[in-house]
C-alpha cells in the first residue's frame, strides 16, 4: 500500500462520519438526490454518489429523512426532508462535533507551543 | 415496442435481485439518479450515448449496486462467525477424515479388495467427505449468519482465554517414572499373557502365538525392554532430552516393532491352529502369511513406533531452544 493510499484511507475514514450529519442540515430544505449530492459539494462537503444514495435511503429506512416523490418535473424524482427525529440526532451531532472540534485545537495547540 | 435501452437493462438486472415490496421504489429511484448524471454530463458538453455508458459504468454491477442499497452482506460469513466457522471445519475434518480412512481401509481388506482399489476407494471416499462437511458447515454457518444479522451468536468471555501452560518442572522425573512402570507393565504381560488367552472354543488349552516363534520372540523383547530401561535411566541421568535420545528411542522402537510386524505380515506370529478353532471362519486366510489384516495391523505397528518418539523430538526441541535462549 503506498503512502498515497494511506493519507486517502485516513482522510475518507474522517470524513465518513460528517456526511450523514451534512445531509441531516442540508435537507432541513428538501431536495432530491442528485441536486444535494451538488450543493453539498458546493459546500465543500466532497461526497460519492455511491455513498450518498444509499445513505439516504438508510436515513429514510431509519425515520430520520422523509420522502415525497415529486411529478411536475422532466422525470420523477424524490425529494427528502429532514424529520423531527432527524433534526433532534443532527443537534447532537452537532453538539458532538464542536466538542470534538474543542479538544483537536486543543490537542494542536498544545502541540505548537 | 421500442429496443430497451442500456439504462432499461441495468434497471432491470439491478431491481432484479431487490425484495419484490421495495422493487418499484428502487427503480424508480435508480431511474432518477442515473437520468440526472447523464443529464449533468450533457450539460457538460458530452454526447448523451457516451454519456450514458460513462455513468453505468461509474455505477459499476447492477448486482453490487442493489446490494449497497439494500444494505445486504456480500459475504457468505461474515467477521462475526468466520474464525468459528474456520475453527469447527479444520477440528472436524482432523477428526473424520482419519477416522472414516482407517474405516474404510480396514472394511476393503476385511472384504478382499486389491492394493490399487483400496488406494483409489480412499481417496474418492475422503474427497467425498470432505466436500460434504465443507459444503453443510459452510451452509449452516451462511445461515446462521443471515439470521443473525451479522452479530456474533457467541458472546467471547476473557474466561475463555487459554491457560497458560508451562511444563513442571519435575516433567522428566514424571516421564521416567511412568515409563518404567509401563515396561515393568510390559514385561508382565509378555511373560504370563500368552499363558493367561483362553482356548477359543474350550476343547483344551491351545497357546495362542506360533510356539515356534514365541520362543525367541518374547526374550528378544524382553531384551529391549531392559534396553529401553537402560535408556530411561540415563535420560534421568543426562537430565534433559537431547536429539540423541530422540534417534535412541527411535531405534528402540523400531527394535520392538520390526519383528512384530515382520512375523505378524509372514503369519509366522499367530498361532494357525488357535485361529482355526475360532468362530471367525477364515481367520487363517486373513491373520496368515500376507493376510489383509496380518497386513494391516503390521502396518500399524511400523505407525505406532514411528510416532513414538515424537514426544521426545517435541522436548528435545523445547530444550534446545531454551539453551539458545539462555
Amino acid at each position: 500500500m503506498g503512502e498515497d493510499e494511506i493519507e486517502a484511507g485516513h482522510r475518507q475514514e474522517l470524513r465518513r462520519g460528517t456526511v450523514g450529519l451534512a445531509c441531516l442540515l442540508r435537507l432541513r430544505t428538501p431536495d432530491y438526490g442528485y441536486a444535494l449530492l451538488e450543493s453539498l459539494g458546493a459546500d465543500g462537503i466532497d461526497v460519492d454518489a455511491n455513498t450518498l444514495y444509499p445513505l439516504l435511503r438508510r436515513l429514510e429506512k431509519q425515520g430520520l429523512v422523509t420522502s415525497e416523490w415529486s411529478t411536475g418535473e422532466a422525470r420523477p424524482r424524490k425529494f427528502y426532508r429532514t424529520s423531527h427525529e432527524g433534526d433532534r440526532l443532527a443537534r447532537v451531532l452537532t453538539d458532538d462535533w464542536h466538542r470534538l472540534d474543542a479538544a483537536l485545537r486543543g490537542l494542536i495547540e498544545r502541540g505548537e507551543s | 415496442m421500442t429496443t430497451p435501452t442500456l439504462t432499461d437493462r441495468y434497471l432491470f438486472a439491478a431491481a432484479r435481485s431487490v425484495p419484490e415490496t421495495q422493487r418499484t421504489e428502487f427503480r424508480s429511484e435508480l431511474a432518477e439518479r442515473i437520468g440526472d448524471s447523464i443529464d449533468a454530463k450533457v450539460d457538460a458538453g458530452a454526447d448523451r450515448e457516451a454519456a450514458e455508458l460513462d455513468v453505468l459504468t461509474e455505477l459499476g454491477n447492477p448486482d453490487a449496486l442493489a446490494a449497497a442499497y439494500a444494505d445486504r452482506p456480500l459475504q457468505l460469513i461474515g467477521p462475526a462467525h468466520y474464525l468459528l466457522w474456520k475453527r469447527l471445519l479444520r477440528l472436524l475434518l482432523a477428526i473424520v477424515l482419519p477416522c472414516v480412512a482407517f474405516a474404510y481401509v480396514l472394511g476393503q481388506l476385511i472384504s478382499g479388495a486389491g492394493i490399487g482399489e483400496i488406494y483409489g476407494g480412499t481417496v474418492v471416499v475422503l474427497i467425498n467427505v470432505t466436500v460434504h462437511l465443507a459444503f453443510w458447515t459452510t451452509a449452516v454457518f451462511a445461515f446462521i449468519d443471515r439470521v443473525s444479522g451479522g452479530k456474533s451468536v457467541l458472546e467471547w468471555k476473557p474466561e475463555e482465554l487459554p491457560v497458560v501452560v508451562e511444563p513442571p518442572r519435575n516433567q522428566l522425573r514424571l516421564d521416567v517414572v511412568s515409563n518404567l512402570v509401563l515396561i515393568v507393565l510390559t514385561a508382565l504381560v509378555i511373560l504370563v499373557g500368552p499363558g493367561l488367552i483362553p482356548s477359543p472354543d474350550g476343547a483344551g488349552p491351545v497357546p495362542f502365538f506360533e510356539p515356534a516363534t514365541w520362543a525367541w520372540l518374547q526374550w528378544y523383547l524382553l531384551a529391549v525392554l531392559v534396553a529401553q530401561l537402560v535408556f530411561w535411566l540415563l535420560l534421568l541421568r543426562h537430565g534433559r532430552w537431547s536429539y540423541r535420545f530422540v534417534f535412541a528411542s527411535l531405534v528402540l522402537a523400531a527394535a520392538a516393532a520390526l519383528p512384530i510386524a515382520a512375523t505378524l505380515a509372514g503369519g509366522t506370529l499367530v498361532n494357525p491352529e488357535f485361529l482355526a478353532r475360532t468362530d471367525w471362519t477364515d481367520a487363517v486366510e486373513q491373520l496368515g502369511s500376507q493376510g489383509p489384516v496380518a497386513s494391516v495391523l503390521a502396518v500399524s505397528v511400523v505407525a505406532v513406533a514411528a510416532v513414538w518418539p515424537i514426544d521426545g523430538f517435541v522436548k528435545a526441541r523445547r530444550a534446545r531452544q531454551e539453551e539458545i535462549a539462555r
